[in-house]
């Protein structure tokens, strides 16, 4: 168009050719519920964020907690990471997250496809994974096994517990028993194998859930701070989740011989900032996720 | 395929049904410095105890009242949003509000009651409103008839964007064709919703209905022991908080194997009955192999 | 957690969280911070004691304090960091390295491999000395499951003895007796261990023996601190009876301007009103031997009535829960709260450089009666020693020898600050400065001050809340009183104090927030006697007439 008229929607119109144009009403309805269920969520988070950088005074002026910093300094961030425990432990969560949502979504896509068709010892085995649902091992016997298996203090006593939940399963294996029989059946006849079904047709389908799970995974390893409590010696093996609630104790806990002596932060802004540093990567990855939860994933499929 | 469930099996039996073994502990006495071999043996001792405590209906009670809570106010919740995002026009309003909504789940407890506090509280802002407009204040948080109310929209407000993903993820799986189909036929919205949208949904939600139904006995630990003096342990106390107050704080080992025992027993009980249940409108379940 | 929101905890699904408390308001004490422990119940000490002879005490006299300690208990105070610093250990106690754990409630610290301050303490020490540092909460597990897998290092730290059932079988069978070599004058060859005071001793012997020297950084007890710029309206936080410190609560508390004169902690608030009725530290006995819990008296049932009555007035903060007291008191918000001991007035500094906290001397509620002062009760922490040979025992004994040394010793300095220049620089006013780039190094002194420590003395950077310590210390320690069962075991108080104690708070904050009525106190105190109380009183009997001196 040669002459751009002024936009009266703020949005593009993403509106597909087959919806039609809702009435206003329910327009503003919308609108209203998702302005107003943002702005729930959004206030207390900038509160978070804001006290994270507020400055001394103003935390102590205002009770604890700070609508918007009037002089934000980076202190609270500094102290945290201050030496190199911080990075180490950085490093040690995306590994153990990385990886170990890789090797949970391995297992966890097999099981489930396997046990969402007939199958020999199908039916035992999805019972044996069924009942983990239900029950739990304690932590005596669970560090005693890791124990045996020579993974104390080693990063894999961090991933490999970890590495099948009955409930990521149940619902990935909910999704594959959606899968039109008539995709597989005819790619048999083709001579493919399991595993080749499994790659090539099942996986590509079943994106969405595969997404979801792989997130609920990541958000497991990289919350996990106590199985490290109890596996791991070496303060440099410590996940991000661990160090960062000594902060949130060491705030607590000064004592009065060490105040004045070393200046800190106010534990409030440490909290807040401890609170920051580990929602980051969450909201980092998120994004990149989201695409597969969108309508129009899926297009003619079965046609294909 | 049988070469397929190898890692799971053995995950399965490394971590799962040899460390679990352990939880015989609810048979004995347990001292971790005799170790299972060497502790005595006392049968059902341990859950004659903890369900003689007088204490233990009262948690029963409040538990299945939230329980109830949760399941009519709660559940449908995660839902309605999912089927409002995918309504969005917009694709960067969709993203953006997805990206909020789901943040105060990463939040801890803690946090998230000292932010109510700030809103709701005694002296939080709600009632420094109504003082100064001379009005009496309101105890949200500290009246324990109200409590149920108050620990469900906590939830609510800290998990329900969490939990819309997965209803995202089903209604993403939706074919668009239906939709292009259903509209040139001349199905209006509300008919496409009601057609296409909701029994889209029917699966993933019956299965979490199930899954909960299960699990029905965990209504939160966390969440009660912090607002255990502000509303009583009358009101606060919940099945997971009665456990560790009566045994494991103690360092009772074998209390707290105990009702982890009785807990699951139950909850296979009622995951069996929801599950019928389920066969009953035409689902799967969670345990047949194939889809209807 | 809700099942239906899929579980977010790897490998562990949430039923054995129970054992995780993840608490921030807790009433119990499970380890915690040496510094803010509530007042426990008189805690399971010692068994058939008596016959064990306490530590010889030999003051360390090195150091002199400008403001000197008593041996009952007040501490020294320091108005200022010594200039010299004496040696009280004179050789290194280790021929090799040794391992140990403890928990920190500092940041944890820069691994031994790599940090410098680590390193220069080995060789102080003459042998690494390589600690397994668990974080709270967390710590019970950890050594929980360190016990079952029979992966106890040389040294461990216990907490104080809550949440460890049948511990006397447990060090009976896992730890060494070392009686012999702490006992009498056999302490004085550890000089830093033999000047901990007597109180704190009695309070970890455990099945009549010694088994470690105790950790603890004070016996001085639970006070009210306020802000004077609140109650200097009213006439000064200082009272003479109940009735002019609830006028004066009434008068200071303005919702409309966000003034209460306490803060929320009913349990703390209850056991001060309790001093001032006279009520017993935990157990007090009669001249028969009898022994009356706290809870049963109507001293401490008074004083939960007047809680409840300052809770109707509106005097208490309105939220049960509140996430910065000291910094709430500090600004004006709250007009006092409790304190874990004296000398921690220094806090409020913190928040308000400028500001000097009023601590508040119990007196008698109705003007006449004698009012008490509570030391300490329940053990303190304690480290013990895994069963090996006598050789590797002393030497152990003389790392914590080390450690404990006191304040104003080159020692101490080391562990708690480093090497001058490298780790720390001085100050003007001679007080130690950690460089910021050896903070995380320093980290370590946290884990070390759980290990083992001397008794702490009143130091800060503000000498005029030193000389106030001080001050009010040698007043309150004229009418100190001391649990009858310090230094005496019950099983049975081990297992089931916890839990009952927890029931008994639970109706303590029904009743004084209103929601339950006395009576359903004295129905709970009749519970309580039901379900374990009588039994842990005869177990206490049993061992105080077996000889162990009753609470001095």
């Amino acid at each position: 168009m040669a002459i751009t008229l002024p936009r009266l929607s703020p949005f593009k119109s993403d509106r597909p050719a087959w919806k039609e144009r809702p009435s206003a009403l329910y327009q503003t309805l919308k609108g209203v519920i998702v302005v107003g269920i943002s702005l729930a969520i959004l206030i207390p988070l900038l509160i978070v964020v804001s006290t994270s950088l507020a400055d001394n005074k103003q935390i102590i002026a205002s009770g604890g907690y700070v609508l918007w910093p009037m002089h934000p300094t980076l202190d609270a961030y500094k102290t945290i990471f201050n030496g190199s425990l911080m990075f180490q432990a950085v490093g040690v969560s995306v590994f153990v997250t990385v990886i170990g949502t890789a090797v949970a979504l391995f297992t966890t896509v097999t099981m489930a496809y396997a046990t969402s068709r007939p199958t020999l010892f199908g039916r035992p085995v999805l019972l044996l994974v069924l009942f983990t649902l239900l029950f739990a091992p304690g932590l005596i016997p669970m560090y005693l096994m890791i124990r045996q298996l020579g993974l104390l203090d080693s990063l894999w006593s961090l991933i490999l517990p970890g590495a099948l939940s009955a409930f990521n399963f149940v619902v990935m294996r909910s999704f594959f028993m959606n899968i039109p029989a008539e995709l597989i059946e005819s790619a048999r006849i083709d001579g493919a194998s399991d595993f080749t079904i499994l790659r090539k047709i099942v996986v590509p389908l079943s994106k969405a859930v595969i997404a979801v799970v792989g997130l609920f995974y990541a958000v497991g390893f990289w919350n996990a701070f106590f199985n490290a409590l109890l596996y791991i010696n070496d303060t440099a093996k410590w996940p991000i989740q661990l160090v960062l609630r000594t902060y949130v104790l060491q705030g607590k806990s000064l004592t009065a011989n060490q105040l004045g002596i070393t200046q800190m932060p106010q534990p409030q802004a440490i909290q807040m900032a401890v609170v920051v540093v580990a929602l980051v990567p969450i909201l980092l990855v998120y994004p990149f996720l989201q695409k597969h939860f969108n309508k129009g994933v899926i297009t003619g499929a079965i046609k294909g | 395929m049988i070469l397929m469930m190898v890692p799971g099996v053995v995950f399965l039996a490394l971590f799962f049904y040899v460390p679990i073994l352990g939880n015989v502990i609810a048979f004995q006495d347990f001292q971790p410095y005799l170790g299972i071999t060497q502790s005595d043996w006392v049968g059902f001792q341990n859950f004659i105890d903890l369900y003689s405590n007088p204490d233990f209906w009262n948690a029963l009670k409040n538990t299945l009242v939230l329980a109830a809570f949760q399941l009519v106010l709660f559940f449908p919740i995660p839902l309605l949003l999912a089927v409002m995002v995918d309504s969005l026009i917009s694709n960067r309003v969709r993203k953006v509000f997805q990206s909020i909504v789901y943040l105060p789940h990463f939040l801890s407890w803690v946090l998230v009651i000292a932010l109510f506090q700030q809103a709701l509280g005694g002296a939080g802002f709600v009632n420094n409103m109504l003082r100064n407009f001379g009005m009496g204040t309101i105890p949200f948080m500290t009246n324990p008839d109200t409590f149920p109310w108050l620990i469900t929209v906590q939830l609510i407000w800290k998990d329900s964007g969490w939990a819309m993903i997965i209803f995202l993820a089903a209604l993403a799986s939706v074919d668009v064709a239906l939709y292009e189909a259903a509209a040139a036929d001349g199905a209006g919205r509300w008919r496409r919703l009601w057609h296409i949208t909701l029994p889209s949904l029917r699966t993933v939600t019956i299965l979490l209905l199930i899954l909960r139904i299960g699990d029905i006995l965990s209504v939160g630990f966390e969440q009660f022991i912090l607002q255990r003096d502000s509303v009583g342990a009358g009101a606060a106390e919940v099945l997971d908080t009665f456990t560790y107050y009566a045994g494991v704080i103690g360092g009772d080992w074998s209390a707290g194997a105990a009702a982890g025992l009785a807990k699951g027993v139950v909850g296979a009980l009622l995951i069996f009955a929801a599950n019928k249940l389920a066969h009953h409108f035409g689902e799967p379940g969670i345990f047949q192999s194939k889809a209807r | 957690m809700n099942a239906q929101v899929p579980p977010t905890g790897a490998g562990f699904s949430r039923r054995n969280f129970l054992s995780l408390t993840g608490l921030s308001v807790a009433a119990v004490a499970v380890g915690g911070s040496l510094a803010s422990c509530t007042s426990g119940d008189a805690g399971a000490g010692a068994a058939a004691g008596g016959a064990v002879k306490l530590p010889t005490y030999k003051e360390f006299t090195g150091v002199k304090p400008d403001l000197p300690g008593t041996a009952q208990g007040v501490q020294q105070g320091f108005l200022r960091m010594p200039s010299t610093f004496v040696t009280s250990v004179p050789k290194p106690p280790l021929s090799g390295p040794v391992t140990a754990m403890t928990e920190t409630f500092n940041v944890p610290p820069t691994p031994m491999s790599s940090n410098p301050f680590w390193k220069e303490l080995n060789t102080k020490l003459g042998g690494d000395l390589k600690l397994t540092i668990g974080t709270d909460p967390g710590y019970p597990e950890k050594f929980a499951t360190m016990l079952a897998g029979g992966d106890l290092p040389d040294m461990v730290w216990l907490p104080s003895n809550q949440g460890i059932p049948n511990i006397a079988q447990m060090l009976n069978s896992q730890f060494a007796d070392l009686t012999k070599y702490l006992s009498g004058d056999a302490v004085l060859e550890y000089p830093n261990l033999a000047a901990l005071k007597p109180a704190v001793w009695k309070s970890v012997i455990v099945d009549g023996r010694l088994w470690g020297p105790p950790v603890q950084s004070t016996s001085m007890g639970q006070v009210y601190l306020g802000n004077p710029r609140l109650w200097n309206t009213v006439g000064g936080i200082q009272s003479k009876s109940a009735d002019e410190f609830y006028r004066k609560a009434k008068e200071l508390t303005d919702p409309r301007r966000k003034v209460y004169a306490l803060a929320p902690d009913y349990v703390n608030a209850v056991h001060m009103f309790g001093e001032w009725h006279g009520a017993p530290n935990g157990w007090s006995a009669s001249k028969s031997g009898k022994l009356t819990n706290r809870f049963e008296t109507e001293e401490y049932q008074a004083a939960i009535e007047f809680a409840a009555k300052l809770f109707a007035a509106g005097c208490f903060y309105p939220d049960a829960t509140i996430a910065n007291a000291v910094a709430a008191v500090a600004q004006g918000t709250i007009g006092a709260y409790v304190e874990a001991d004296p000398s921690q007035n220094t806090k409020l500094r913190q928040y308000d450089p400028a500001l000097a906290a009023d601590i508040l001397i119990p007196f008698g509620w109705d003007g006449k009666t004698k009012p008490t002062y509570d030391m300490k009760a329940g053990g303190a922490a304690f480290t013990v020693i895994k069963k090996t040979s006598e050789s590797k025992i002393r030497q152990l004994l003389g790392v914590l020898n080390y450690v404990a040394a006191p304040f104003g010793t080159a020692e101490y300095l080391q562990v708690n600050f480093g090497e001058e220049g490298k780790d720390f620089t001085f100050d003007s006013a001679g007080n130690p400065v950690v460089s910021k780039s050896a903070q995380a190094n320093v980290a370590l002194s946290g884990a070390l001050q759980i290990l083992a420590t001397p008794e702490q003395p009143i130091y800060s950077m503000y000498p005029e809340d030193t000389r106030r310590a001080h001050a009010a210390e040698m007043s309150l320690i004229e009418f100190a009183s001391f649990s009858a069962t310090t230094g005496a075991y019950s099983n049975t108080d081990v297992k089931l104090g916890p839990k009952l104690t927890s029931q008994l708070y639970d109706k303590l904050t029904d009743v004084v927030t209103g929601r339950a009525k006395i009576g359903d106190w004295q129905a709970a105190v009749k519970r309580w006697r039901a379900e374990g109380g009588d039994k842990i009183r005869s177990e206490y009997e049993a061992a105080l007439a077996k000889g162990v001196t009753a609470g001095s």
